[in-house]
């Protein structure tokens, strides 16, 4: 029956159809249209009996669709997202907590954040130049550490210029530079 | 048409299984025969084929159970066959079921 050359394509193509659903119920469609086949067909079935036969039937993605999809189809497509904690990049990390710290400390002194965000931008650069950034930490890092030192250079300007009139207030005191 | 195939594979969800356990009711059948029976049902069964996938959710809820039996022409049969569970399920549904019909045809009805 099975040696029919159009019974054995259509299970191969039933049996493809079927990826992606139930095991179990793969394994038991497959095995019950076998049985429905052997039933139907007989011994020695002409190609037209074979024809009506697997007409009746109908299509292989139409029985598929009646098939409940697997639980690990899902799984399926989440294998690149699974293995994200292991990849999360460590280097990303660190820069990305720099960028932070020196945007932080921009705020106590201008200068003292300058060279953190320096170091942060370009270790966060080369990081998301090898890839696999999946987390996102090294561009968030690049964002902030450019950030912040765009912000420390218009901070540090400003300072300067006002600086050179009246003794700069606050925090600027601690810097090295600033106006005596 | 292909909205149409769209609606009734909708309409079918829900009620297909159930229509399985009826058929199944006065006595077990194997594969080929419950998809004899079926094929009666046009629109219900759009191919036998469907049927398949069907059954071995019915076995997997515990609603039909299968068994072996010699055939007079040919290699054994696997036969399908209601359980306990499936016998009370089909009767939760045949109660339900008529008031909804009822229901949807009154709707059908009144608002046109």
């Amino acid at each position: 029956m099975s040696d029919h050359p159009l019974v054995a394509a259509y299970l191969a193509d039933l049996d493809r159809a079927l990826i992606g659903t139930d095991p179990r119920e793969r394994e038991d469609t497959l095995e019950a249209i076998r049985d429905h086949l052997r039933e139907a067909l007989g011994d020695a079935p002409t190609s037209d009996d074979v024809r009506g036969v697997l007409a009746d039937l109908g299509s292989v993605d139409a029985i598929a669709a009646g098939a409940t999809p697997s639980a690990g189809a899902a799984t399926v497509t989440v294998v690149p997202a699974t293995d994200s904690p292991a990849r999360l990049d460590r280097g990303a990390l660190v820069a990305l907590v720099a960028s932070v710290v020196a945007l932080l400390l921009l705020f106590w002194s201008p200068w003292a954040g300058l060279p953190l965000a320096l170091v942060a931008l370009v270790v966060a650069v080369q990081r998301t130049r090898r890839g696999g950034d999946r987390s996102g930490a090294a561009w968030t890092a690049v964002v902030v550490s450019a950030a912040t030192l765009v912000l420390g250079v218009v901070l540090s300007l400003t300072l300067f210029a006002s600086g050179a009139g009246s003794p700069a207030p606050g925090p600027v005191d601690d810097a090295p530079t600033s106006a005596s | 048409m292909a909205a149409e195939d769209a609606l009734l594979t909708q309409l079918r969800k829900g009620v297909l299984e159930y229509c399985v356990l009826a058929c199944l009711q006065r006595d077990r059948a194997y594969g080929l025969e419950l998809a004899t029976r079926l094929s009666r049902y046009q629109v219900l069964f759009a191919s036998e084929g469907t049927l398949y996938p069907l059954l071995s959710r019915l076995r997997k809820q515990g609603w039909v159970e299968t068994t072996w039996q010699e055939s007079t022409s040919g290699p054994p049969r696997r036969y399908y066959e209601l359980t306990p569970d499936g016998r009370a399920a089909l009767d939760q549904f045949t109660r339900s079921w008529q008031p909804f019909r009822d229901d949807v045809d009154t709707v059908l009805a009144e608002s046109r």
